[in-house]
C-alpha cells in the first residue's frame, strides 16, 4: 500500500511540475548550502591541518620574543649545537634562519625569499625533490653557492622546462651571490608561504645552506627561533623546558621569560577548534534557511488544499477515508523534500568542488551530513506537511463537490 | 421488473431507506432547515429521478444518500446498514463498494490519464495494481473510449469525459448509481450517449438515481420524486415505457 501511495502522490506532483520545482527550490538551496558549507569546512580544515602534520605531532617551536630581546638574546648557530648536545631527547634540531634578498635576473627587481638549510631542517620541514637533487654533505658544511628552487616558484619562473644547472645572481644588501639551482622541491614552509601570499606580487622562494646563508649575511647570523623535532610526541613540554634553560644559561637571561616554545600538537588543536566552531556557525545559518524552505512547503502544500478541494471531494466520494486523505498529502509533502534534498547534496557537491577548485584544496564530502540531510529534510516535510494534511483530510467533500 | 404495483408485490429488496429524515444546517447566525422530514424507500432495479427548484434540499438528499454528509435526525439506512453506526473508515469502504458518483462537472483528474481516472477508485478498494488496470481497461472499452487510455481528460471532449466518468462510477460494479446533473454540461448528442449508458446500466440490474433540472431527462425513469422546500411534493411512477424508449432512439 506503501507503494501505491508514493506512487500516487508522485502522479499528482508530476502533474503540477512547475509549481513542485519551485516549491522544492527552498529545500534544495537549505540542503545544498549545508553540504557546501560542511564539505569545504572540512577540506579547508584539512588542508590546513594537514601542513601541520607533515611538521609532525612531536615537533616543537622556540622563539625569541622580539618585543624586550636585546640583540644579545638573539640566537646564534652555537645556541643550535649547545642544545643538540645537551639535550638528548631530541632527533633534530634547527635554526630557522631566513633572508630576503632580490635578482634583476627575471627583468624589475624580484624578491627572493632565502631560507637557509641543513639535514635537520630537511627532515623536521620534510623537504621533498621533485627534480634535481638534495644538498650534499660537503656542500652543506663548505657553504658552497647551491640552491634548492622551490616548486612554485620555478613552475612560475621556468614554465616547461627545468631550472636544474641554471645559476642565479641574488643581491643581499649589497652583497652578490651567484648560486647554481641543484634542485626542485616543497616543504611544508613553502607551502604554508605560498598560501599566505596568494595576492602579493609573488616573491620567489628558494633554499640554500644554512652555512652559506650565514657566510652571505656576513658571518654573524643572528636567529629568532629554532626548529626541533623529539624521539617521541610524549615528554614534549620538559624537553620545551630543557631548551629554554639551556639559551637562558648561555645567554645569562634567566627568568625574563624570553623565549617561548611552542608544541605543533597545540597549533594542531587550536585550529582544529576554531575551524570546527566556524563550520559548526554557518552549518547553523544553513539549517536555518533549511527551516525556511520547510515552510515555504507547508505553504504551497496549504495553497494546494485550498485548491484541490474538488480533487480531494472527489476522492472521498469514490472512498477515500481521512486517513487516505492525509497519507496522500503526507507522501506530497515529504517527497518533494525529499527530492529536493537528493537534489540539493547534489548541487551542494558540485558547489562545493568549484569552490574548492578556486582555493585549491579538495572539499571533503562527509556521508554522515548526507545522510542526515536526506532524513532532516524528510523530516521537515512530513512535519510541515502534517498541518496540510490533516487540513484536507477533514475537509467535507460536499463543497467541494458542486463548486463550479 | 421497472413497474412500482409488481415491485410492491414481488417484495423487493429496498436498497435505500428512509424515515422522517431531517438535515439542519447550522451557522453561528442562522439554522436553516434544508430537509423537514423525508420517507422515501428505494428498491433495488429502480431508476428514479429527483426534480426540484433550486433551494428543495434535493443536493442535501443525494450527499446524504451517497454518505457524504450526516444527517440531523430521523433515520437512513443504505443496502440495511444503519448510517449512524458508520465510522469515516467504514462509511469510506460502504461508498467505495456500493455507490457510483456521476457528476454535472465530470470531476476527473487532469493529472492521470484516463485509465488511472477510471481505477481510482479500486486504489481505495486495496485492489492490485494488474487488476486494475485489466477492470479499468474493460470499463473503458465498455465506454467506447479504450483507444484513449493514456490521455490525459482534457484531451477530450465534455460528452467523452463524461463516459469516462460512467466507467470510472461502475469499475467497483456498485449496485447504485448516483448522478448530480449528469447532462448539466453536455450538448444533446453527447448527453444521449450518457442516457444511453444509464439504461444499459438499469437493464442489468444497477439501481439509477438521478437528480436534474432537465424534465426530458427526468423522465427517462421509471420514477419522479419532486422536491419543494425539503419535502417530497411528489412521488410518481412514470408508466410511458415505452416512450422513454422512443424518446431516446
Amino acid at each position: 500500500m506503501i507503494r501505491e501511495r508514493i506512487s500516487n502522490a508522485w502522479q499528482m506532483l508530476m502533474g503540477n511540475k512547475g509549481r513542485s520545482i519551485l516549491t522544492m527550490l527552498g529545500i534544495i538551496v537549505g540542503i545544498a548550502s549545508v553540504i557546501t558549507v560542511v564539505s569545504v569546512g572540512e577540506g579547508a580544515k584539512d588542508a590546513v591541518l594537514g601542513q601541520f602534520d607533515q611538521v609532525g605531532a612531536s615537533s616543537l617551536l622556540l622563539s625569541v620574543s622580539s618585543g624586550q630581546a636585546a640583540d644579545s638574546d638573539y640566537l646564534n648557530i652555537d645556541d643550535v649545537e649547545a642544545v643538540r648536545e645537551q639535550i638528548p631527547d631530541l632527533r633534530f634540531v634547527s635554526a630557522e634562519y631566513q633572508l630576503i634578498g632580490r635578482t634583476d635576473r627575471y627583468g624589475d627587481s624580484t624578491m627572493v625569499f632565502i631560507t637557509g638549510i641543513d639535514q635537520d631542517w630537511m627532515r623536521i620541514s620534510n623537504l621533498t625533490l621533485t627534480e634535481g637533487r638534495q644538498f650534499s654533505l660537503p656542500e652543506l658544511d663548505r657553504s658552497v653557492p647551491v640552491m634548492i628552487m622551490e616548486e612554485e616558484t620555478a613552475k612560475r619562473l621556468y614554465p616547461g622546462r627545468s631550472p636544474v644547472g641554471e645559476t642565479i645572481e641574488i643581491n643581499l644588501r649589497g652583497i652578490l651571490m651567484e648560486a647554481e639551482v641543484v634542485g626542485v622541491g616543497y616543504s611544508v614552509v613553502s607551502q604554508m608561504t605560498s598560501f599566505a601570499d596568494m595576492e602579493m606580487d609573488r616573491p620567489m622562494i628558494v633554499y640554500i645552506p644554512l652555512s652559506t646563508a650565514i657566510d652571505f649575511s656576513g658571518g654573524e647570523a643572528r636567529f629568532s627561533r629554532i626548529i626541533a623535532m623529539a624521539d617521541s610526541p610524549d615528554h614534549l613540554q620538559a624537553t620545551g623546558e630543557q631548551m629554554v634553560n639551556v639559551l637562558e644559561n648561555r645567554h645569562g637571561n634567566q627568568g625574563e621569560n624570553l623565549y617561548s616554545v611552542t608544541e605543533t600538537a597545540q597549533l594542531l588543536e587550536q585550529a582544529d577548534m576554531v575551524a570546527s566552531i566556524f563550520t559548526n556557525f554557518i552549518a547553523i545559518v544553513a539549517a536555518i534557511s533549511l527551516l525556511v524552505g520547510g515552510i515555504g512547503v507547508m505553504n504551497i502544500m496549504l495553497v494546494s488544499v485550498t485548491e484541490r478541494t474538488r480533487e480531494i471531494g472527489l476522492r472521498k466520494a469514490l472512498g477515500a477515508t481521512m486517513n487516505d486523505i492525509m497519507w496522500q498529502f503526507l507522501f506530497e509533502s515529504s517527497i518533494l523534500t525529499f527530492v529536493g534534498g537528493v537534489l540539493g547534496i547534489i548541487s551542494g557537491m558540485l558547489f562545493s568542488r568549484v569552490i574548492g577548485y578556486y582555493f585549491g584544496f579538495a572539499p571533503i564530502i562527509v556521508l554522515q551530513t548526507v545522510v542526515i540531510a536526506v532524513l532532516f529534510s524528510t523530516a521537515i516535510g512530513l512535519f510541515f506537511g502534517l498541518y496540510p494534511a490533516r487540513k484536507a483530510a477533514k475537509l467535507s467533500p460536499i463543497d467541494a463537490l458542486r463548486r463550479e | 421488473m421497472s413497474n412500482a404495483r409488481e415491485s410492491e408485490i414481488t417484495l423487493q429488496k429496498a436498497v435505500i431507506t428512509m424515515r422522517d429524515l431531517t438535515k439542519v444546517y447550522r451557522s453561528e447566525t442562522i439554522e436553516y432547515p434544508a430537509l423537514r422530514g423525508i420517507d422515501l424507500t428505494i428498491n433495488e432495479g429502480e431508476f428514479v429521478s429527483i426534480m426540484g427548484p433550486s433551494g428543495s434540499g434535493k443536493t442535501t438528499l443525494m450527499n446524504i444518500i451517497g454518505l457524504l454528509d450526516n444527517l440531523t435526525g430521523g433515520y437512513y439506512e443504505l443496502q440495511g446498514i444503519d448510517s449512524s453506526d458508520l465510522s469515516d473508515a467504514s462509511s469510506a469502504a460502504l461508498r467505495n463498494r456500493t455507490i457510483g458518483f456521476i457528476f454535472q462537472s465530470f470531476n476527473l483528474l487532469p493529472q492521470m490519464n484516463l485509465i488511472d481516472n477510471v481505477a481510482l477508485p479500486m486504489l481505495y478498494a486495496g485492489i492490485p495494481a494488474k487488476e486494475r488496470r485489466e477492470r479499468a481497461g474493460e470499463a473503458l472499452k465498455h465506454v467506447g473510449l479504450d483507444k484513449w487510455s493514456k490521455h490525459r481528460p482534457t484531451e477530450i471532449s465534455g460528452g467523452q469525459q463524461q463516459r469516462v466518468a460512467v466507467a470510472r462510477a461502475m469499475v467497483m460494479r456498485p449496485s447504485i448509481l448516483l448522478a448530480d446533473e449528469p447532462t448539466g454540461n453536455l450538448d444533446s448528442l453527447a448527453a444521449e450517449a450518457v442516457l444511453k449508458l444509464f439504461h444499459e446500466l438499469h437493464d442489468i440490474g444497477v439501481t439509477l438515481i438521478i437528480i436534474t433540472h432537465d424534465i426530458t431527462v427526468a423522465h427517462h425513469a421509471d420514477r419522479l420524486i419532486e422536491l419543494f422546500d425539503g419535502k417530497i411534493s411528489n412521488d410518481s411512477l412514470l408508466t410511458s415505457h415505452e416512450g422513454r424508449k422512443a424518446g431516446i432512439s
